[in-house]
């Protein structure tokens, strides 16, 4: 399941946060928004998932136009910064929300929810916690219930906002490289945003740099740290200068 | 409500004289309040007996003029017992019910009547004897606001009355006569009952200016150990008159249970409830019967002192009036 | 609702060691003996005042206050009203709340402060314009009696003067509340395939329940206690269209001092429920908000 999006742009009041963006995702690939903070990458991918409408532009599924789709006809699996995880509900019903709410003529019965659950639970290494609330468990683990959740929906895409912004450097290096494995054994079509570029080349298959909205540049990450397109490129990424 | 009046329609369309239940509502004025309770009962069995319908009647009570306000904006009396002919000409006037109005029952269509007088505390510690006793400086007077109580206005104009008989036509003497004692009157209720209320439960004031039958009512409630009548020397012969509202009536398809309800107030059952909740009955015999229980005063009709209700409304009550003029709060 | 928040920087303050700002133990002990001293002379008192005067006459005559048909329909008529008033308000003030949280929409600044009027003006006038507009001399006077209607000096003006003063204490209670928890479970809940009633029976409303029940509480309250606004619209026919509170008025005008002050009572004994669950729902309220903040 590719992504693509075409010369989208997005406005808020006069603040201009996405500008002519068009980036591919081929079809399971790991890609990183990266940029400094106010670069728009957050609201580019809440564009893709259907959080916010662009002004201007398209967006396509695996060549199927998104564009006008909201949030909950996309299947776009999202993973928020701050987990956003059901506070009321046990980490056993947040990861099956997504399966309960279907309708009635898609929705898997009782024992399927349970033993999907108890799957993704198993993959993110979460068993025993099934019974807990959000409020009872630390950062790490919020996050892994917040990609179960998302995955809970088998998304043709998974999106995820800064996701080990809010946790400590060793947890997030942890996480970083539980994901990059993750990726590679479900395959499954991802863009991230992240600030830090450590991160991003550590994980990433493709980095999209941004800058106002910008794109700056899109490619593997070592062919650009050999070839940064300009000199802000050059300058985010702290590299020699080269002459 | 609504589903009474699908009841009368219905009734009304099937063949008459069928026995329904039929429902009035009486919007009267403030202090009439356990006189109605008596009658509605006695007029329930008198027209069961006589018709075999089954009626129910409906009381509101209020200040006069607060009372003629309500009919006015929608409220569905379909007969007004007021405290003055001149909220009841106020409906006329919206063509609520015939300009005539008056005619259509004797004594111009008042039942009872009655007049002012003044409640003390027992004992009459300030010695309160006439009018010219109430303007005395330190007594604290009660009576309601003559733009709101029926009562307030034949107190306004028993003073009145009272004052010009004592300074002939010197209008500007009655004048400050009337201004001395509205200084003295530390609260103005919206209607009878409250300054009642106020006089005898809060206990606030020297003297209260009230309805006969209030007065009389307020012994025997409280005890006549705690407050005694002082009837003055003259006073106006108060005549609150009973209506049926024939617009409203006419829609509610109750006229004629409505006529004979007011009608039954001058039989002698009806005379009878009126004396014992110390009205003065209007019909000579009833009248004769409890005179007794009144004390002696030389009354003047409305007509004779002041040319009549709209005179006087217009002349002291309407905005701007007389009332308005000389009405300063005690406090200031 | 935004007193439980504060009531919660409270308690984190209180357990803070003094400050250079805070005043002397003398000024502390000074602002809460008048407090106090305030509390009882106009709280306290009255409210023990009225139950003193309701039983003056003996229990069995307080008892048969309630035993009296008309008493009895004005308690029915109350109850009736608040059964009307308070599910009408819940629905406005959540969709209100909502749509000003949720939504960005020209005069949105504007609508909040309407939200809000019924409060500032006087229940009298709260009243009075529906008479303007419902009674016979009104705008809609004659087309509604033409067509048989009557609003006021019936149940129906009484319900809506009702719904008129207790307007804004839903929506009071959860606006603060779902500006303060955001979106972000709302978005979550959206990408994973809610949407519209399932987002709100799901998410959202488990999240404001507190608030919720704290708002209509507090309707609840002022519904059957309201008195200007309802005695304008009334017609205080006997049996009929007399609320509690206007019955008391009429006991007390007819002498029956201690029936009237059995049935304030009754309304006395409302508030202190009422005050009793809303600290229940505030306390709640609290510790839902301290375990999502932890």
């Amino acid at each position: 399941m590719s992504i693509r999006i075409d010369g989208l742009s997005k406005k808020f009041g006069g603040h201009v946060a996405v500008q002519e963006a068009s980036i591919e995702v081929g079809t399971g690939k790991l890609v990183a928004l990266l940029g400094p903070s106010g670069s728009g990458k957050t609201t580019l991918l809440r564009l893709i998932a259907g959080l916010e409408f662009p002004d201007e532009g398209r967006v396509f599924f695996h060549g199927e136009e998104v564009t006008q789709k909201s949030a909950y006809e996309r299947r776009a699996g999202f993973v928020f910064q701050h987990y956003a995880l059901f506070q009321h509900l046990s980490v056993f019903d947040n990861i099956a929300f997504g399966l309960e709410v279907r309708p009635r003529a898609t929705r898997p019965c009782k024992d399927e929810i349970r033993e999907r659950v108890h799957c993704l639970l198993k993959l993110v290494q979460l068993e025993p916690f099934a019974k807990r609330f959000p409020a009872q468990l630390s950062g790490g683990q919020r996050q892994r219930v917040a990609l179960a959740r998302a995955l809970a929906i088998e998304p043709r895409v998974l999106l995820l906002d800064e996701p080990f912004g809010a946790l400590d450097a060793k947890v997030r290096k942890e996480l970083r490289a539980w994901l990059r494995r993750f990726h590679d054994e479900t395959q499954i079509t991802s863009l991230f945003v992240t600030h830090d570029q450590e991160e991003a080349f550590e994980v990433a298959n493709e980095v999209v740099i941004l800058n106002h909205g910008h794109i700056q540049q899109i490619g593997a990450p070592g062919l650009i740290q050999r070839e940064p397109a300009n000199a802000f490129v050059h300058d985010f990424l702290g590299l020699d200068f080269q002459i | 409500m609504k589903k009474q009046l699908l009841i009368l329609a219905v009734a009304l369309l099937s063949a008459s004289g069928i026995a329904r239940a039929v429902e009035l509502l009486n919007v009267s004025y403030d202090p009439t309040r356990e006189l109605y309770t008596e009658y509605n009962a006695a007029f329930a069995r008198y027209w069961k007996s006589k018709t075999g319908q089954e009626v129910e009647v409906k009381q509101s009570h209020g200040g006069s003029g607060k009372q003629a306000r309500a009919v006015l904006d929608g409220l569905e009396a379909d007969v007004v017992t007021l405290a003055l002919a001149y909220d009841i000409d106020v409906l006329a006037e919206k063509g609520l019910l015939p300009a005539d109005w008056q005619t259509k029952f004797s004594n111009n269509s008042s039942p009872y009547t009655s007049t002012i007088v003044f409640l003390v505390r027992k004992g009459n510690p300030k010695g309160i004897k006439d009018w010219n006793d109430l303007i005395r400086p330190g007594i604290s007077v009660i009576t309601p606001n003559p733009k709101t109580s029926g009562g307030a206005r034949w107190n306004y104009l028993g003073a009145w009355a009272y004052a010009e008989k004592t300074f002939g036509k010197d209008e500007a003497k009655t004048k400050e006569f009337i201004g001395k004692l509205f200084k003295n009157v530390p609260v103005l209720d919206s209607g009878a009952r409250g300054s009642t209320t106020t006089f005898v439960q809060r206990g606030i004031g020297d003297v209260l200016i009230a309805w006969e039958n209030e007065a009389y009512l307020s012994l025997k409630e409280f005890g006549a150990d705690k407050f005694e009548i002082v009837t003055p020397s003259l006073s106006i012969l108060a005549e609150p008159p009973v209506a049926v509202v024939d617009s409203v009536a006419g829609r509610h398809g109750t006229r004629p249970v409505a006529k004979a309800y007011l009608a039954h107030l001058y039989s002698e059952e009806g005379q009878e409830i009126a004396g014992k909740n110390f009205y003065r009955p209007s019909d000579p015999k009833a009248a004769a019967k409890f005179a007794s229980q009144f004390g002696k005063v030389t009354l003047v009709t409305i007509d004779e002192a002041f040319g009549g209700w709209k005179q006087a409304q217009s002349k002291h009550f309407a905005d701007g009036g007389i009332f308005d003029q000389i009405y300063t709060p005690a406090s200031k | 609702m935004a007193g439980a928040i504060q009531d919660l920087t409270t308690l984190r303050n209180a357990t803070r060691p003094r400050r250079a700002t805070e005043e002397g133990p003398l000024v502390r002990w000074a602002l809460i003996l008048v407090s106090v001293a305030f509390f009882t002379a106009f709280l306290l008192l009255p409210l023990v005042a009225v139950f003193a005067e309701g039983l003056r006459r003996g229990a069995a005559l307080y008892l048969q206050t309630f035993t009296d048909p008309v008493t009895l329909d004005a308690i029915r008529l109350t109850l009736i009203t608040a059964a009307i008033a308070v599910p009408c308000n819940t629905v406005f003030g959540v969709a209100a709340a909502w749509a000003i949280t949720r939504f960005e929409f020209r005069g949105k600044q504007f609508f909040s402060t309407l939200i809000d009027l019924p409060l500032w003006v006087s229940p009298v006038i709260g009243g009075l314009i529906y008479v303007l507009l419902f009674g016979s001399q009104g705008v809609l006077g004659p087309w509604l009696q033409a067509h048989h209607w009557r609003i006021i000096y019936s149940t129906p003006g009484i319900v809506i003067a009702t719904v008129f003063v207790t307007f804004p204490f839903v929506a009071r209670g959860l606006i603060p509340l779902m500006q303060a928890q955001g979106v972000a479970e709302e978005e979550a809940a959206l990408t994973l395939g809610a949407r519209g009633w399932q987002l709100f029976l799901r998410v959202t409303l488990p999240k404001i329940k507190w608030g919720l029940l704290y708002g209509v509480i507090l309707a609840n309250a002022r519904a059957m206690g309201e008195f200007g606004a309802v005695s304008v619209v009334s017609g205080h026919i006997r049996g009929l269209t007399n609320t509690v509170p206007l019955q008391i008025e009429i006991l007390y005008n007819e002498y029956a001092f201690a029936a009237a002050f059995a049935l304030a009572s009754l309304l006395s004994l409302l508030a202190l429920v009422t005050l009793g669950v809303k600290s229940y729902v505030e306390w709640r309220a609290r510790q839902q908000l301290e375990e999502s903040q932890s």
